[in-house]
Parts: C-alpha cells; sequence; structure tokens
C-alpha cells in the first residue's frame, strides 16, 4: 500500500513537472491569440442579436420602426467589429512583411508572406422592390424592409 | 485500502495547492510553462481524488467495518445499492461528493478550453483549485473519511431508515453536483474581473455551464420534494426546512443570473448586476453546503453534526470580500452599453423578474439565518416557520408568474401601443375568461382563482408568441407545421428550451396552487370494519398487522377505498420500527390520480384494538412531479450544443 501511495505521489510530481521540462514547441502554430476570441464571442452575440431580433419582428413582437433601428445599432456595431477584426488581420500582414524584410537582410530565405483570402468582390444587389442598392448578404432591405430572396434579386 | 484513499487526499491537496498559486505566480513572472504546469496540477488533483472517491466506494462495497465511515454509515444487511450510497450519507463522506464532482466539473472545463480562453484560463484554474483544495483540506484535517475504528467491529450501524428510499439516489446526488458546478461560471466571472475582459467572451463559455449547474439543483431540489412528500409523512412536499433552503437560495440567485447574462448579451446592460448575482449564487451554494454540513440550523437532514462551520465561514468570507473587491476595482470598466430606454420593454420585465427573484432568495435567507441572528441578538432561537415563508413569497411567486407570461409578449426596448394591444389582446382575455371560468365552478379564494387566472395568461402567451414564429417561419421558407415547429426550436435552443422550461413551472405552479388552497385532511381513530369519509372517498379499515423482518417490525394496516359505492381499490400504509433506530418510520400509502392524491398515514395500533390515522387528500400534486419531467426535457433542450451556422 505503501508503495502505491508513493506511486501516486511520483506520477502526480511527473505530471506536474513534465509541463516545465518539455521543450517548449512554439513553433507547432502561433499561440492562440486571446483577442481574436474576444473579438469572435462579440461577433457572435451580435449575430444572435440580429437573428433574434428578425424573428421578434416577423413574430410581430417588435414594431417596424423599433426594429429599424435596432438592426441598424446592432449592424453598425457589427460592422466595426468586423473592422477591427481587418485592421488586426492587415497589422499582422505588415509585421509579417516586416519579418520578412528582416530576414531577408540577415540573409535568410525569404518565405511567402502569408496571404490573407480577399473578400469576395461585393455582388450588385437591389431590392426588388424599390430598387435601392444591398448588401449581398441582407436578408432584408435596407431602405423598405422588403424581404431579399437567397439568389439574390439581382438586377 | 483506506490509507491509500487517505494518501491520494494528501498529494491532491499539495496539488491543488500548487495548481491555485502556480498559474498567478506563472502569469506574474511570464512564465507559460507554469501556467501549463498549474494546468496539469488541477488535473493531477482531480485525479488524485477520483482514486479517493474510488478507495471508498471499494471500502463500502467490500464492507470494511474498520473503516469509522463504513461502521457508522452501512451494515451487512443492506442491500448493495444502498450501501454505495452511503457514501453521500454522513459529512467526511459528502466531502469527498463534492471534491470529486468538483474534480470531474474541472476536467470537462479543462478540456473544453485546451486551446480557447487562454487569456482567463490560469485564473479560472486557480479558482476552482482553490475550491477543490478547500475541501481537500476539510477531509485531510477535520473530517477524514477513511479514519479507522480504535476498536473494529465485526457490524455497522446501519443506514438511517429514512434515507433508505429511491430519493436516496434522485436526492443528494444531483443537489451536491449542483453547489459544486457553480463553482465554473463563478470562477470564470473572477477571471474576467481579474484580467478586466468583460465582454461577451465569458459569458458564452459558462451559458451552459450555468444552466448545467442550475438544472442539477432543481431536479435535486425538486426529487428531495418528492422524497419528503413520500417518506417524511407530514403530507407536504416544501417545509422550509433550512436545508431545503439552503438549496433554494443559490437556485433563485442563479435563475435570476441565467435570465440576466440574456439582456447582456443582447443590449450590454446589467453588467455589474450579473457580476453580483454569480457571487452570491456560488456563496450561497456554499454556504448550501456548510448549512447541509455543519448542524448550525436544526433539520430534517440533520443526520450528523460537526465542527466545519467556521471553516465554511471563514471561506465564505475570504471568497466574498476578495470577489466583491475585485468588482469594486472593475467597476470603471463596467458601465453598460446602453441606458434602459423605455420602462415598458422587455429590458424591464427582465429587470422585474430579478429583482422579485432576489427578494424571494432574501426573504428565504433572511427566514433562515433568523434563528442564528436572535440567537446572537436576544439569546434564545426563534425559528419562522411555514407560515412566514408561504406569506412573504407566495406574492412574489405570483409576480414571478405574471412577468413570465409578460416577458415574451414585449419587444425589446421598446413596446408600442399597438405592439401591447395586438400581443396582449389573447393571452389576457384567455386568462381573465379562465378566472372567470373557474369561479363559476366554485374556485373562489381569491389568490388561487388570481393564480388560475394568471397560470392560464402565461400559458396563452408562451403558446402565442411560438405559435406565431411557428406561422413567420412557414411564411419564410414554405414548410410544414411539425417541420417549421422543430427547426424553429432547433434554430434557437436557448430560447425555446426556455419556453419549455417556463410551461414545466406553469404546470408545477398549478400543483402548488391546488394543493396548498384546496387540501382535505382528517384524523380518525377506527375500530377494524369502521369507515371515514374524506372529500369523495370512503374509507374503511379492514384490519392491522406485525411482523418482523430481518432488520425491522413492521406495524402494516389494510383500509379499503371506495367513492360513490365503487370499489377503488387497498391502501397499506405502515410503521417500521428498525432494529438500529429509536424512531419508528411511517411509510405513507398514495393513492394518486391527475386530480388528487390520497394519503394515509398510519399512526398505529391502541391498546383496545383501535388504530388512528391521519387522512389526507392533496389535489393536483401529481402535476408537481410532471412538471419536472417538462423541466428536464426543456432544460435538456436549452443545454444541447449550438450548432455553429448562421443561415438558419
Amino acid at each position: 500500500m505503501v508503495w502505491l501511495a508513493l506511486l501516486l505521489a511520483l506520477g502526480t510530481v511527473l505530471a506536474i513537472a513534465y509541463p516545465l521540462v518539455r521543450p517548449r514547441l512554439r513553433a507547432a502554430g502561433p499561440a492562440p491569440d486571446p483577442e481574436a476570441s474576444e473579438l469572435a464571442a462579440a461577433k457572435e452575440s451580435t449575430y444572435a442579436a440580429i437573428k433574434e431580433l428578425e424573428f421578434d419582428y416577423r413574430a410581430g413582437s417588435l414594431s417596424q420602426e423599433d426594429y429599424r433601428d435596432l438592426e441598424s445599432r446592432y449592424k453598425r456595431k457589427a460592422a466595426a467589429l468586423l473592422q477591427v477584426e481587418d485592421a488586426r488581420h492587415s497589422e499582422a500582414d505588415r509585421r509579417a512583411q516586416i519579418e520578412a524584410e528582416i530576414r531577408r537582410l540577415r540573409g535568410v530565405p525569404a518565405q511567402p508572406p502569408k496571404q490573407r483570402q480577399a473578400a469576395p468582390p461585393a455582388t450588385g444587389r437591389f431590392c426588388t422592390q424599390c430598387g435601392s442598392p444591398s448588401d449581398p448578404t441582407d436578408r432584408f432591405c435596407a431602405n423598405c424592409g422588403h424581404p431579399l430572396s437567397k439568389a439574390g434579386s439581382k438586377a | 485500502m483506506a490509507d491509500l484513499g487517505y494518501a491520494a487526499l494528501v498529494i491532491a491537496l499539495a496539488a491543488a495547492a500548487f495548481a491555485t498559486v502556480a498559474p498567478l505566480v506563472g502569469l506574474r513572472w511570464r512564465l507559460p510553462a507554469l501556467i501549463d504546469s498549474g494546468r496539469s496540477a488541477l488535473w493531477a488533483a482531480a485525479s488524485l481524488v477520483s482514486v479517493a472517491g474510488l478507495s471508498l466506494l471499494y471500502l463500502l462495497a467490500t464492507r470494511d467495518f474498520k473503516t469509522q465511515y463504513v461502521y457508522q454509515y452501512t451494515s451487512s444487511d443492506m442491500s448493495m445499492l444502498y450501501t454505495l450510497a452511503a457514501f453521500w450519507a454522513g459529512n467526511a463522506g459528502s466531502l469527498l461528493f463534492w471534491a470529486w464532482t468538483l474534480g470531474l466539473c474541472a476536467v470537462v472545463m479543462l478540456i473544453q478550453n485546451r486551446n480557447k480562453n487562454q487569456a482567463l484560463m490560469p485564473y479560472v484554474t486557480a479558482i476552482v483549485a482553490v475550491t477543490m483544495g478547500f475541501f481537500v483540506g476539510m477531509m485531510v484535517f477535520v473530517s477524514n473519511p477513511f479514519d479507522q475504528m480504535v476498536f473494529p467491529q465485526a457490524e455497522g450501524e446501519g443506514l438511517n431508515p429514512l434515507l433508505e428510499n429511491m430519493g436516496m439516489f434522485l436526492h443528494p446526488p444531483p443537489q451536491l453536483l449542483g453547489y459544486m458546478a457553480f463553482t465554473i461560471p463563478f470562477a470564470f466571472a473572477v477571471a474576467a474581473l481579474a484580467t478586466g475582459r468583460l465582454g461577451d467572451e465569458w459569458i458564452q463559455s459558462i451559458r451552459r455551464w450555468t444552466i448545467f449547474a442550475w438544472l442539477t439543483l432543481g431536479v435535486g431540489i425538486l426529487a428531495g420534494a418528492q422524497w419528503a412528500y413520500v417518506e417524511l409523512g407530514w403530507g407536504g412536499y416544501m417545509g422550509w426546512d433550512p436545508v431545503e433552503n439552503a438549496a433554494l437560495m443559490p437556485w433563485l440567485v442563479g435563475t435570476a443570473f441565467l435570465h440576466s447574462i440574456m439582456v447582456q448579451r443582447r443590449r450590454g446592460m446589467l453588467k455589474v448586476w450579473n457580476m453580483m448575482l454569480i457571487i452570491f449564487t456560488f456563496n450561497l451554494s456554499i454556504l448550501g453546503t456548510l448549512l447541509t454540513r455543519s448542524g448550525i440550523l436544526s433539520s430534517v437532514h440533520s443526520f450528523s453534526q460537526s465542527g466545519l462551520g467556521p471553516l465554511f465561514v471563514a471561506f465564505i468570507a475570504v471568497a466574498m470580500t476578495g470577489s466583491l473587491a475585485l468588482l469594486y476595482y472593475r467597476m470603471p470598466k463596467l458601465r453598460a452599453e446602453h441606458e434602459l430606454d423605455y420602462w415598458v420593454s422587455r429590458e424591464s420585465t427582465f429587470l422585474v423578474n430579478n429583482l422579485v427573484l432576489v427578494g424571494i432568495a432574501f426573504a428565504v435567507f433572511w427566514g433562515t439565518m433568523f434563528p442564528i441572528i436572535t440567537e446572537a441578538v436576544r439569546g434564545v432561537k426563534i425559528t419562522v416557520g411555514p407560515p412566514f415563508y408561504n406569506q412573504v413569497t407566495g406574492p412574489l411567486f405570483l409576480i414571478l408568474l405574471l412577468v413570465m407570461g409578460i416577458c415574451p409578449l414585449i419587444g425589446w426596448r421598446h413596446a408600442s401601443k399597438d405592439n401591447l394591444v395586438r400581443n396582449f389582446l389573447y393571452p389576457v382575455a384567455f386568462g381573465v375568461a379562465a378566472g372567470i371560468i373557474l369561479f363559476l365552478l366554485g374556485v373562489r379564494k381569491p389568490a388561487a382563482t388570481i393564480s388560475f387566472a394568471v397560470l392560464a395568461f402565461v400559458t396563452a402567451g408562451i403558446l402565442r408568441d411560438w405559435s406565431r414564429a411557428v406561422r413567420a417561419r412557414r411564411q419564410m421558407r414554405a414548410e410544414g407545421w411539425l417541420r417549421a415547429f422543430l427547426r424553429l426550436t432547433g434554430s434557437n435552443r436557448p430560447r425555446y428550451g426556455g419556453y419549455i422550461v417556463h410551461l414545466s413551472v406553469v404546470v408545477m405552479a398549478l400543483g402548488i396552487t391546488g394543493s396548498m388552497f384546496y387540501p382535505l385532511e382528517t384524523t380518525a381513530t377506527l375500530n377494524p370494519g369502521e369507515t371515514v369519509s374524506i372529500g369523495r372517498y370512503v374509507l374503511k379499515f379492514e384490519g392491522a398487522s406485525e411482523y418482523q423482518t430481518q432488520s425491522k417490525q413492521v406495524l402494516a394496516s389494510t383500509l379499503t377505498v371506495y367513492t360513490g359505492g365503487d370499489y377503488l381499490g387497498t391502501v397499506t400504509p405502515e410503521r417500521y420500527i428498525h432494529r438500529n433506530h429509536d424512531n419508528p418510520v411511517t411509510e405513507v400509502a398514495i393513492r394518486s390520480t391527475l386530480k388528487e392524491d390520497l394519503y394515509v398515514i398510519y399512526g398505529g395500533k391502541n391498546p383496545d384494538g383501535t388504530a388512528t390515522f391521519k387522512f389526507k387528500v392533496n389535489p393536483m400534486v401529481m402535476w408537481i412531479w410532471i412538471g419536472w419531467g417538462v423541466m428536464l426535457l426543456g432544460s435538456a433542450v436549452a443545454f444541447w450544443p449550438e450548432m455553429k451556422r448562421w443561415t438558419a
């Protein structure tokens, strides 16, 4: 029994000590970025809020005026979050370029800088009701509130 | 095996201490390896506590009466299931159960967050570890489940016979687990305060943990109510006993938290309030463990007393001051993003819901603590009974129900006049009609009629909102009714799971209202062959008998039940006198229908050959247990992970 207890103690010490002595393999990937996860969480709540608003409006527990107002607030918030995200990405790109430059100056073979996927160009979409232009992701016309079909009511 | 269990606890204490300190030091000195090491230490502590837990199970299963805990709570004539259930029958075992379940929660939490919440995790690890260390420390230093007998005995004392009931499996485990599971949301809240990352991130990480803790605690409370109803023989399901109250308080505040985080997610309001709620929920949970296990307040649960009290109080004091100080420090960062724009809005219904829930919790707290307070101030313990609780909380619960009906009918931010008229017309009309019809049918106690009318209103409101949403979905994407209903529910599980839970509350409230306002009760001393009538029942006493079993003497009686001349069946209420326990145990006979329960308690045989009985008719009690099932279903729907798609 004593041996078993000693074994438990030994196992515990090893488990606790292992992270301290193992080589830090950070090359496996960049450390997860805490800011990014906070942004993602904020984005998720905002999208969920927009989705629920739409439903409340459809189900009649929200007046059209309030729906418009709240929806535009949340959309502004979502847009602001996306802008922050973009700014962070371009910041990351700039850093990568500087890193590549330094490596070039030091004579290390250059790595191609990471390319971010560019967003697909916005398709020209227009509301079939009032003709005002709309975003490809919009489900309702921002001008008159007419539902936009999924395939896109392209003009 | 006992030595191994104790050794595992001692090592677990060291590991938990390391897991508390290492992540914080690692953060301070920027040593990520130390943070990882702290995480491993928490894993190790959880595993070691599991070793201790399995050791105690082994000792119980092998009926090792050399171990004091096994001796105190089991005997060889007990079935294996109850022998194992003795794990949580006493103090030391409950502490181990808590530490073990907290360890399991910690492991699940660590796995969930291995690549997430990197900034919060060091603090979360430390908070969970210190809580676990507290419980393990109590076992190592004060109440050791592996203590050996000084004079070993060949036979154990056995379990308190009241505990030999299915309730032993349904009531304590979820309730004890619920207390512990609130540690995880609390740890994330403290981490959010410590790091200043007070956005949506921590709230999203704990939503399901909160539902889980809330549900398990709720299931435990209701199982306890059911157990008290069938076993204690006082004819009620809620006696406002201190230990019941102890579970009710964190559950009520947790309910408030579960609702107000929705307001924070949608509208960025109530941030400080939410922090307060989770801090109080956690501390009330620890207070719950204290009240359950200290014997400070006399209770039907006082199966044992111990000197754990002061340590618990010290832990709560530290947790409370620490987290409130942190909250005060972060106050400037917790400003609301929006103000309350209009008083008639969904936000304000949430606010009322919160205030009422916290108000009820405070009333319960006051009533529970009253004996302690009066003893401290005037030297006399004054206990407040069920009438106090019923009078104070009854109206508050009614307001709560009303708000529950109003909330889904009002939009966020601002409800316009047409919106109000359009949404409220049918539900209000339905509620009023239900009230009038019930009044005409003879339900004339004002409180009961109002309560039933409110319940009808709430049901109509929920169903109306739901059906309109289904209709809206059908319009949007040509689906059949059933498909639209299922898809809709699946597309927003937290919301519709919540609606199902609300409906379950309505069902339970039906049962509670019915049984509170319209119970019948009579006591009778009968000769064999005599009859007694109560409500629509006529009962005939057929005879009494006595016999011995291995562990107890059984006093049995048989009565036949008739209604309007029709034979319904027989009931056999009994009394047990156990070999090892002085107090006789009543074994109530209950005949349940959806309409009412016939509840018969056998008081025993008198020297002159007569027998004494207490008869009760409790209307609609069955609905409480049905509501319990519906609540499980609704919580499961809300708990189910949401799919990561926004195209629904």
